[in-house]
């Protein structure tokens, strides 16, 4: 028998979903992003406040983004996309994100299934933390969930511990 | 030999081509790719698979037995239905204990299959008790004109409305005259209480009159009740229909008709059942259900279990087009019809019992359908031989068996949920609404999500979950399966 991590109910091995909490269980069922000691992570807040105005949403001239996620030391180009959603797949939710970071190491790092959100609008790029368990950081600054603040080349992203720079072009 | 590989798309030549056909393609095209001809068509491998495909086709034995194993798998050249069987795993540990395995079909017209419209044979069985007065019989009444105006000139339509007792409204003909049909439907006034059982057999037996073999016979009832003492009654008179190829649907509107009713109901003659919770919702359904009769392409499937004794079923869904607990009677499953453009989908989790290494057979599956712009019916044969391994190679789960699971198992915490209320498990059914909405959200179920969470909140607080809302969860969750793979 294997038994499910989240709650305990025992199921024959081969068993995919706990049929009692719902969770996949071949990754182990840990889907979960258990919050970091905050000591782990850094403390200042970031100081603009004030959500950016969109400005008129322009689909042609989409750039793609260059990121090098430094903790595993990958290079990764992102799709020119409106909006790109930074996490770990989750396929038993339906969560599909665009920069999936599960093999960086990202369950362990503390990067939620749904962490945060790189917005291109009017040739500027943007970051937004949607909600995530341990916080998305911009150069050491927290940000404020579900505000989107400028991003530039060469800025460090911190999801939970997880390190993410911008490539400049 | 490899069933998939189409050989005489290979050789290119038509699969009842002659074996005089087949030689001569053989010759010319082995010549072409021969390593040695020294044209650009050279090339090794090409010339290999030439070989096996004459090897296969230009034996008549080996040709004929090639072809019933693709007519079987429904990739023959006549097939009209068509399936693929996907597992959890393809080899398994042959381990001491019992263990999972998991079975995904998918169902969909064959390749080259075209769906000929036939003649629709429709009866609109019309609730017109007093609680339909108002904006639910206006807009029923604007759907049946709808469907009057999109019908075409060989389908026949017949209209019933009932309450006590039955009255027929227009018997089943061609609509020769479509105003003749409008006046009748806009003659229904709202009075009486709600016999179900009423309708259902003055709607069958119009459809009895002239049913044939080659048209689709449906009834569609559409009612906001209750029936009192009859529903034993009208199961009996659905599985009879379902029995003369006769299909009905059900659309319930508002919140007080029993939706557990209304499910066995269709589920017996092979057809749907639909929530409809504002009335101005009736017109745009009504249509699609007509739309769907039309692009009919299979009804009545079974899918026939045949387990040896090394395995056994734990459970059975369909998965879409839209998400139901499938009951296995007599061995077999029923899974109701196959429309053009929405393929069936249908997950079965099997236990396979401990068994030492080798091959083993786990169980044959055998899908029947009528396919009726054939007017036979279709056969396909799936056997499942198992390589049992000290250790196998673990592949990865195909993402369609997890994404299938994902999406019922919203489905089936929801009826966890109920029957946890029913218990009186509150503390149980309220976690399980509450967790129901998580995943809603994650899925961008917005609405739906919300709806589950007021409904958690009111179970928080010692209240009753409201019929609108058990039907809006129990229908939202059930269509988890139109959206996407």
């Amino acid at each position: 028998m294997i038994e499910c991590p989240s709650c305990g109910k025992k199921h024959r091995p081969g068993t995919l979903l706990c049929t009692e909490c719902g969770v996949y269980l071949p990754t182990g069922g840990a889907l979960r992003t258990e919050p970091l000691p905050t000591d782990e992570l850094p403390k200042s807040r970031a100081t603009s406040w004030e959500a950016v105005a969109p400005e008129e949403e322009r689909v042609e001239g989409l750039r793609p983004l260059r990121v090098h996620i430094l903790d595993s030391d990958r290079r990764v180009q992102l799709p020119a996309m409106p909006e790109i959603l930074l996490g770990r797949l989750d396929t038993a939710h339906g969560i599909f994100p665009d920069l999936d970071l599960t093999a960086d190491g990202g369950l362990e790092m503390g990067v939620s299934r749904r962490h945060a959100k790189i917005i291109q609008r009017g040739g500027e790029f943007f970051i937004e933390d949607v909600g995530s368990a341990n916080g998305t950081f911009l150069n050491e600054q927290r940000l404020t969930p579900y505000l989107p603040y400028p991003l530039h080349e060469g800025d460090e992203i911190q999801m939970g511990r997880l390190r993410v720079r911008i490539i400049p072009e | 030999m490899e069933i998939e590989k189409d050989l005489y798309a290979l050789l290119g030549v038509s699969p009842d081509a002659t074996q005089e056909e087949i030689k001569r393609a053989y010759r010319t095209l082995a010549r072409q790719y021969h390593p040695d001809s020294g044209t650009e068509m050279a090339s090794a491998e090409r010339f290999q698979a030439v070989q096996e495909a004459y090897r296969v086709l230009g034996d008549p034995v080996r040709r004929r037995a090639y072809d019933r194993r693709r007519a079987e798998r429904g990739l023959g050249i006549r097939s009209m239905v068509a399936w693929d069987v996907m597992l959890s795993q393809d080899e398994l540990p042959a381990i001491a204990e019992e263990q999972m395995l998991y079975l995904l079909i998918d169902i969909r017209p064959a390749g080259l299959a075209r769906a000929r419209r036939l003649p629709l044979n429709l009866c609109l069985v019309i609730d017109r008790s007093t609680s339909m007065q108002g904006d639910r019989l206006d807009y029923v009444k604007a759907a049946a004109h709808q469907v009057i105006d999109d019908l075409e000139d060989q389908d026949t339509l017949g209209i019933i409305s009932f309450s006590d007792r039955a009255e027929i409204l227009m018997p089943s003909q061609r609509l020769e005259d479509r105003a003749r049909a409008h006046a009748r439907v806009s003659s229904i006034w709202a009075s009486g209480g709600t016999e179900i059982l009423q309708g259902l057999k003055a709607g069958l037996e119009q459809l009895r009159r002239v049913n044939r073999e080659d048209s689709i016979s449906h009834l569609i009832l559409l009612t906001d009740g209750r029936t009192y003492g009859d529903e034993d009654e009208c199961i009996v008179e659905a599985r009879r229909a379902g029995l003369e190829r006769i299909g009905i649907s059900a659309l319930g509107i508002g919140e007080d008709w029993n939706d557990a009713f209304l499910d066995d109901l269709a589920h017996q003659a092979g057809g749907t059942c639909a929530y409809i919770s504002y009335p101005q919702q009736i017109r745009d359904v009504l249509r699609e259900q007509v739309r769907g009769l039309g692009s009919l392409f299979a009804r009545n499937m079974r899918l026939m279990l045949r387990f040896t004794d090394k395995a056994w079923l734990e459970t059975a869904f369909r998965a879409a087009p839209y998400i139901e607990r499938l009951i296995p009677k007599e061995g077999a499953l029923d899974i109701g019809m196959l429309q053009a453009g929405s393929p069936v989908r249908v997950l079965l989790e099997t236990v396979v019992a401990p068994v030492p290494v080798g091959q083993h057979r786990l169980l044959q599956l055998e899908l029947t359908a009528d396919v009726p712009a054939l007017g036979r019916q279709e056969r396909l044969l799936f056997d499942l031989d198992m390589d049992f391994r000290k250790e196998p190679a673990q592949q990865p789960v195909p993402a369609a068996i997890v994404n299938t699971l994902g999406r019922l198992s919203i489905f089936r915490m929801q009826e966890q949920a109920w029957q946890a209320l029913e218990s009186g498990e509150r503390e149980e059914a309220r976690r399980r609404l509450e967790t129901i909405a998580t995943r809603l959200l994650d899925m961008g179920e917005k609405e739906l999500a919300h709806m589950t969470l007021l409904e958690a909140g009111r179970v928080a607080q010692g209240g009753q979950v409201s019929e609108k809302g058990h039907k809006t969860i129990k229908y939202g969750t059930r269509s988890l399966g139109l959206k996407g793979g």
